[in-house]
């Protein structure tokens, strides 16, 4: 067996993050300690039904001090007593993460703190090395409100992107669907917790037969918009109010769907990772629609029918949170990857730089 | 009393570092493409040129805006840090403060560019009191407001408040960014130190984010 040698310096990082509706900051340990954990879930966004980039840089600002204050009063340090700072420097909304990143510049330019550029999706990718002790490599399914792609992750800053969604993010077909039924913002939670409650799955099916887009085609890609679009017009052919038990059978019907959808597109990557990695077979799903206790369950089941092992971040760690950014950060410090105070922000920062960019078009076969 | 003068906001980027009211390091740019990536780098060399270390420092002072939405911000989140991490006073400067440039016996408008149709605006008297409190309106809008009297415009949109407004005469004063630190140090001796707060006199546009890697 090989031995994957672990050196847990006794090192303090703050994590910052500010990239889309989250105000999150968080000290981790080398010994992995998560000292403080905070995170200010933004309400501002809830009327909009999907988050307004300007409302969430003025509300990141408005209380990232005052975060980090508490953070480091609760983790019982001082700014000189950090090893690190790692800050979220994207991919996600600029004006948010600037945010985040000039206070993290500002910090470690009065106490010469290291400084470590983070992309955040890297920060999801590694939070089950944090929390689980996941050897690389490892086949990833990274799904949130922003983003929806399988990857293969080979080591830090290594990753080969085997799939993604050619349109919407899982998450965001969720929010649509919310938004829809007027079940408000985020859509995660209330669309599960109308779909837990359904007692008739049979009836639902039946009732809103949903595309399941891209089921069956080779291939990784994901695609939501067909089915967002499938769930306005079944919400549409209502005059008014829709019944409750309707909602509940629709929001059944979508989660399905999306379970159905990502369940194929999974087992394709299986098939492709095995065939490469045999001897390190695991599955991690990270991300906030990790978070969906349904889908969770789905994808623990490819993973066993694929004779994988299957890793998740506790549900806490799944959506957008700073201990992420703090243990990636941790994770570059080891390999003595940091970044000079002039390092630049990133609205688009993909994983794997090399893959193409997924499209429509690009899936017609 | 030493200070640290930033600003973001007015598509600029301005710091200097004064000493009882002169000016020892200043850095000036109008690039601002990078200027959120360069900020820390640049006030970093401005103390090693003075040979100053964070803690010689007596304040900061931070432009709150109005101005460019995103530069309001760096510059804030920036100087809120500073002020934090070195437990420096801090205080915050409008830009109207900065380009206030009252002339004897007439009323100072001040106008300040957001590279919208909107501008905004105020109006101080000689003492400087704002006698027309911010707006943001088109210039031909903001002309409207205003009733017979004798005006000095300045700021970086007087140009295009001077084409709707030919009899006001435009003011030579361009503010240097030393001056912000004597501005931000004559608040702090008249109010004392206060955690700054964004002035963006404009509420946010309202489009729904789209996030992809």
């Amino acid at each position: 067996m090989g031995v994957e040698t672990a050196i847990f310096l006794p090192m303090n990082v703050l994590g910052i993050e500010t990239s889309c509706d989250e105000t999150a900051v968080a000290v981790v340990t080398g010994e992995k300690k998560i000292l403080a954990h905070r995170i200010l879930s933004q309400k501002e966004h809830n009327t909009f039904g999907g988050v307004v980039p300007e409302v969430a840089a003025r509300a990141h600002l408005n209380h990232i001090d005052t975060l980090i204050e508490e953070a480091m009063a609760e983790a019982k340090l001082d700014f000189k007593d950090l090893d690190a700072i790692a800050v979220t420097a994207g991919p996600g909304l600029i004006g948010g993460v600037f945010v985040g990143v000039m206070t993290a510049k500002a910090i470690s330019a009065v106490h010469g703190t290291k400084l470590v550029a983070v992309n955040h999706l890297e920060g999801h990718a590694l939070t089950v090395r944090l929390t689980d002790d996941v050897p690389f490599p490892y086949l990833l399914l990274l799904a949130s409100g922003g983003h929806c792609q399988l990857l293969i992750v080979e080591g830090v800053g290594k990753y080969k992107r085997l799939g993604a969604t050619i349109d919407d993010a899982a998450g965001e077909a969720f929010d649509k669907t919310s938004k829809l039924m007027g079940l408000g913002y985020p859509g995660g939670p209330p669309v599960e917790r109308m779909a837990a409650s359904c007692g008739t799955p049979e009836r639902a099916r039946k009732k809103f037969p949903l595309p399941r887009p891209l089921m069956g085609r080779a291939g990784c890609d994901f695609s939501f918009s067909g089915l967002k679009t499938a769930v306005r017009r079944a919400v549409d052919a209502y005059q008014g109010e829709i019944p409750q038990e309707d909602i509940v059978d629709l929001c059944f019907a979508f989660q399905d769907a999306i379970g159905d959808i990502m369940a194929d597109r999974v087992r394709h990557a299986i098939d492709i990772y095995m065939a490469s990695h045999p001897a390190q077979p695991t599955l991690v799903v990270a991300g906030g629609v990790a978070a969906n206790k349904a889908l969770r369950a789905r994808l623990e089941k490819c993973a066993a029918d694929g004779g994988l092992k299957f890793s998740a971040p506790p549900l806490k760690l799944c959506t957008d949170n700073a201990a992420m950014i703090a243990w990636a950060g941790i994770e570059r410090l080891k390999l003595g990857l940091v970044d000079t105070i002039d390092f630049p922000v990133h609205a688009r920062w993909p994983l794997d730089p090399d893959a193409p960019v997924a499209s429509a078009k690009s899936e017609k076969i | 009393m030493k200070v640290l003068a930033v600003n973001t906001a007015n598509m600029v980027l301005s710091l200097a570092l004064t000493d009882g009211g002169k000016t020892v390091q200043s850095f000036e740019s109008r690039e601002t493409r990078d200027q959120g990536n360069l900020l820390l780098r640049h006030v970093r060399a401005a103390l090693d040129a003075a040979g100053w270390k964070f803690d010689d420092l007596g304040l900061l002072a931070v432009v709150t805006g109005p101005g460019s939405f995103t530069g309001i911000r760096i510059g804030l989140a920036t100087a809120r840090a500073l002020a934090m991490a070195a437990k420096l006073p801090i205080v915050g400067v409008s830009s109207f403060d900065i380009f206030a440039a009252p002339e004897a016996g007439k009323v100072n408008l001040i106008a300040v560019e957001s590279w919208r149709e909107e501008l905004y605006f105020e109006g101080r008297d000689e003492k400087g009191n704002a006698i027309i409190p911010p707006v943001n309106l088109t210039p031909e809008d903001f002309v409207k407001t205003l009733g017979k009297g004798s005006y000095t415009i300045s700021g970086d949109a007087a140009q295009k408040l001077q084409a709707v407004l030919p009899a006001a005469s435009v003011s030579a004063y361009v503010p240097a960014a030393g001056d912000i630190a004597r501005v931000g140090e004559n608040i702090f001796n008249a109010k004392g130190a206060a955690r700054p707060v964004p002035f963006y006199l404009r509420d946010a546009d309202v489009t729904i984010a789209k996030t992809k890697a």
